[in-house]
């Protein structure tokens, strides 16, 4: 069976996925800079440091989308999602504006 | 170390925007490039040689971004903090997860150029491009300001 990578169920699950652990805060693993350390799970480590979660979240989205762009043909996202594709990503970006709101306030 | 790396990363960002804006513009441009002013040939541009140039730059440029963030979370975060510059710090969450989220727009992207998809996904192939050129102007100029604010020491 040859395998076959879906670009576009890759960038559904991605966003999907980043959204939800944007959302949920559950980053695969945290990153320390300060001691160079990481620490799986979104527990953070007391005393190592500020915690850096962007790797965890990044790692976590890109390897589950893979599995499911091998996994899921993209034949029926290609007919049924023709010319709204964009409007995944642009959600995924209002949905991060509307998380970080908090900084403006 | 950090200072050179930050440089890279400034100037293949540099490279990504013009290389996106360029081709945004020439899919803008509904005709083909015939004349000789400097539109037609600014328009006229090889989109496949211009997609795979953008895929490498957007990567390249993401992983030296990638290289410097944490010394940008010590260095320049903190004090952005405590200088109550919460907004800054929002400013750089968002280049942050924009430029993550552009990451999976990479392989769409490049399927929405090729060839077999030119008679299909016309909308898709032009939306998909100008969200890539949002993510990379929004993170090229967010970038600028906060150096101008408080650079990597």
């Amino acid at each position: 069976m040859r395998l076959r990578f879906s670009p576009i169920t890759f960038m559904l699950a991605y966003c999907l996925v980043y959204i939800a652990a944007l959302l949920w805060d559950l980053p695969a693993f945290l990153y320390y800079p300060l001691h160079g350390q990481l620490s799986w799970g979104p527990e953070v480590v007391k005393g190592l440091g500020p915690a850096m979660a962007w790797y965890g979240i990044m790692a976590e989205a890109a390897l589950i989308a893979a599995i499911l762009a091998v996994i899921v043909p993209d034949r029926w996202f290609a007919n049924h999602m023709q010319n709204v594709l964009w409007a995944v990503p642009v959600t995924a970006m209002i949905i991060c504006t509307f998380l970080m709101r908090t900084f403006f306030g | 170390m950090m200072i050179a790396v930050l440089i890279v990363h400034g100037l293949f960002a540099v490279t990504l925007l013009g290389a996106i804006t360029h081709q945004i513009v020439a899919a803008l441009r509904a005709k083909p490039a015939r004349g000789p002013s400097f539109i037609e040939h600014y328009t006229g541009v090889n989109q496949r040689v211009f997609t795979w140039a953008v895929v490498i730059l957007y990567g390249t440029t993401t992983l030296s971004g990638a290289i410097i963030y944490p010394s940008y979370r010590l260095n320049v975060r903190v004090p952005f903090e405590e200088m109550s510059l919460g907004w800054a710090v929002g400013l750089f969450e968002l280049k942050e997860h924009f430029g993550g989220l552009g990451l999976c727009l990479l392989p769409v992207y490049a399927w929405l150029w090729q060839p077999q998809q030119m008679q299909s996904h016309a909308r898709d192939r032009l939306a998909i491009t100008a969200i890539l050129g949002f993510i990379v102007w929004w993170d090229f100029l967010v970038g600028h300001v906060l150096n101008n604010i408080r650079g990597l020491p």
